[in-house]
């Protein structure tokens, strides 16, 4: 299933629509974004890819300790860097 | 965006919305998805997923150096095949013991070549003592005790050994006859001998013979192959196969290059070493790529020997692999390769065949084991050294690292299961599956010229990941055999068989 051709093809699809999205989320949510913004937030989100799939990766193969540390490892870092992430997204200066 | 609002009562621009939102968890979702399935993918199995060369996935031409992979740093010696090389050199002495040599009869006593090398190296008698003495002792009483519990890695083991009896032939005569001899089988049972034809048949150029020995050799089952012209000094100085008398010899002639064949060790059972694991699938796979390319050379007329394990060399192969390009060598003594890390069993196919040869890499192994030390951490028997640098190991002349073969053989024959420990290749950081994770940390250590990320995947690796005490790996009492990893569940005995074994891991 997770090696396909198809399951890539659609996981492409998936990646279209929220590239598609994510602008009408920032306009609506009135988040002035700026191409550091996009980048800062897009790295975020591979950050959490990362977060996600190294773990599962070591989990398959036998190494349930490594694993778990590292979704405490990685996973503190994208909450903490997400919450950070959100709150200068956010950040509206008072003029 | 318009918001237009659809039959279905939402707009276009809402559908996007919440279409990207879902897509957002469902990319979360099917990555992870994805990065389970690479861990378990058994096409990550490097070496094992085909044999049409693919597996040699590392362009080496960008970490080519120039010139030599060793100088020589003092008095070139060539090495001894009674006497460095421990598996033989305790044979002979364990037959001296039985024939009622004793220490109170002195070195000399044991007659030559062992009586000058023990004088060299006094420590490795007393290792061989203890090894005939106590060592063996225990481990009979060891294998009386918990056979049954590796029964199934004995069984595995020994299926793959016992085709090593007769095949490839061992040659009975010297190589200037040997090599020239090709033995064909006779349908129904038997074999004769016959030359090689007379006229070799000419290849378009040495490009072309290198590439297609590669092509062939990858088809018979090498996961990777290297071709260097071969050194001499890499010869051993005596026991040339075949010779009668045994004793120094010149180089043949004829060996001028050296075809470099090499596969890994069967990727789940290895984690399991010592107890779990074998040497012998990985010697099975590379001595019948050995001697089928052998065999081809022949077939077209160049006369050619292959030197493979367990014993059948006449040279020592770890520095011959790495003039060829194959991988450097490691602090465990072991060549450390860019595919499949340590995790390599390597034969050599000696001819006069011309072949562009490959050049030595670099691939940062050398810092790397400068910091890294796991498998020294790790080794029980200390055989592996703690030093920063393999700087003043000198040995036969030229610089590398050093394990102590005394030490090591002192605990190769302690483990249980079968025969051997393979403990260094197994816990070193290069020998990892050809995943997405693995290869990425790979990729990114080997072009970062900081030496940040070695540091760092070093740090991740002795942290994040578990590793036994080495003082585990022991016997009873003083340890539990354990293994690097669980054994996989189809060498657990309890899993297939109706027995009920003593079980040391828990001290039964």
């Amino acid at each position: 299933m997770f090696d396909g051709g198809f399951f890539w093809m659609i996981m492409g699809a998936l990646y279209v629509l929220l590239g598609v999205s994510a602008p009408l989320w920032a306009k609506d949510l009135g988040l002035n974004m700026t191409k550091g913004k996009w980048a800062l937030s897009i790295f975020w989100y591979l950050f959490l890819l990362l977060s996600v799939a190294a773990p599962l990766t070591a989990l398959a193969e036998n190494e349930g300790v490594a694993a778990f540390r590292m979704v405490m490892v990685l996973g503190v870092i994208t909450i903490i860097s997400g919450a950070g992430l959100v709150r200068y997204l956010m950040y509206k200066p008072t003029a | 965006m318009a918001e237009t609002i659809g039959k279905a009562g939402f707009s276009r621009r809402s559908f996007l919305k919440m279409g990207g939102l879902a897509s957002a968890a469902l990319t979360v979702v099917g990555t992870g998805g994805a990065a389970y399935h690479a861990g378990k993918d058994k096409m990550s199995y490097t070496g094992y997923e085909s044999f049409e060369g693919l597996q040699q996935t590392y362009d080496r031409k960008r970490f080519e150096i120039k010139g030599a992979a060793y100088s020589p740093v003092g008095k070139v010696k060539r090495p001894g095949s009674f006497t460095d090389l421990v598996f033989i050199r305790v044979g002979i002495f364990g037959s001296k013991l039985k024939g009622g040599w004793t220490p109170a009869d002195g070195i000399d006593a044991l007659g030559e070549p062992l009586a000058s090398w023990y004088k060299e190296f006094p420590d490795q008698l007393e290792l061989d003592i203890q090894v005939a003495t106590v060592t063996m002792p225990n481990a009979a009483k060891d294998h009386a005790k918990y056979d049954d519990y590796f029964a199934l890695a004995d069984a595995y083991a020994w299926g793959w050994e016992d085709m090593f009896a007769f095949y490839p032939a061992v040659p009975t005569t010297p190589p200037e006859v040997a090599d020239y001899t090709l033995t064909h089988a006779i349908p129904g049972g038997g074999s004769f001998d016959a030359p090689i034809r007379e006229k070799a048949l000419p290849f378009k150029s040495p490009d072309h013979a290198a590439e297609l020995i590669k092509k062939v050799a990858h088809r018979y089952g090498a996961t990777v192959v290297g071709i260097t012209k071969l050194n001499p000094d890499f010869c051993y100085a005596d026991g040339l196969r075949g010779s009668e008398d045994q004793g120094p010899y010149e180089v043949p002639k004829h060996w001028k290059y050296a075809i470099v064949v090499g596969v890994p060790h069967e990727w789940e059972q290895v984690l399991s070493n010592p107890g779990h694991g074998t040497s012998y699938d990985g010697y099975n796979r590379v001595r019948n790529v050995s001697a089928r390319v052998t065999g081809f050379l022949k077939h077209l007329g160049y006369p050619s020997r292959s030197h493979h394990p367990p014993f059948h060399y006449d040279l020592v192969v770890p520095p011959i692999a790495v003039d060829a390009g194959i991988g450097q060598l490691g602090r465990h003594g072991f060549v450390i390769c860019p595919e499949t890390g340590s995790n390599i069993r390597l034969a050599v196919i000696t001819t006069n065949l011309e072949m562009t040869i490959d050049k030595p890499i670099d691939f940062g192994v050398n810092d790397f084991c400068k910091d890294c030390k796991i498998c020294a951490e790790q080794c029980p028997s200390s055989a592996i050294s703690m030093a920063e640098s393999p700087k003043d190991m000198v040995s036969r002349g030229y610089e590398h690292w050093k394990i102590d073969t005394g030490k090591c053989f002192n605990f190769w024959m302690q483990a249980m299961g079968p025969l051997g420990c393979r403990l260094c290749l197994t816990v070193c950081p290069y020998s990892r599956r050809n995943n997405w994770l693995h290869k990425i940390a790979k990729d990114v250590d080997i072009n970062d010229p900081t030496g940040l990320v070695n540091n760092a995947l070093i740090f991740m690796q002795k942290s994040l990941f578990e590793m036994p005490d080495p003082q585990e790996y022991l016997r009873p009492p003083d340890g539990r055999f354990a293994g690097y990893r669980e054994a996989p569940e189809w060498l657990q005995v309890t899993n297939y068989l109706a027995i009920n074994p003593k079980n040391p891991q828990i001290g039964g």
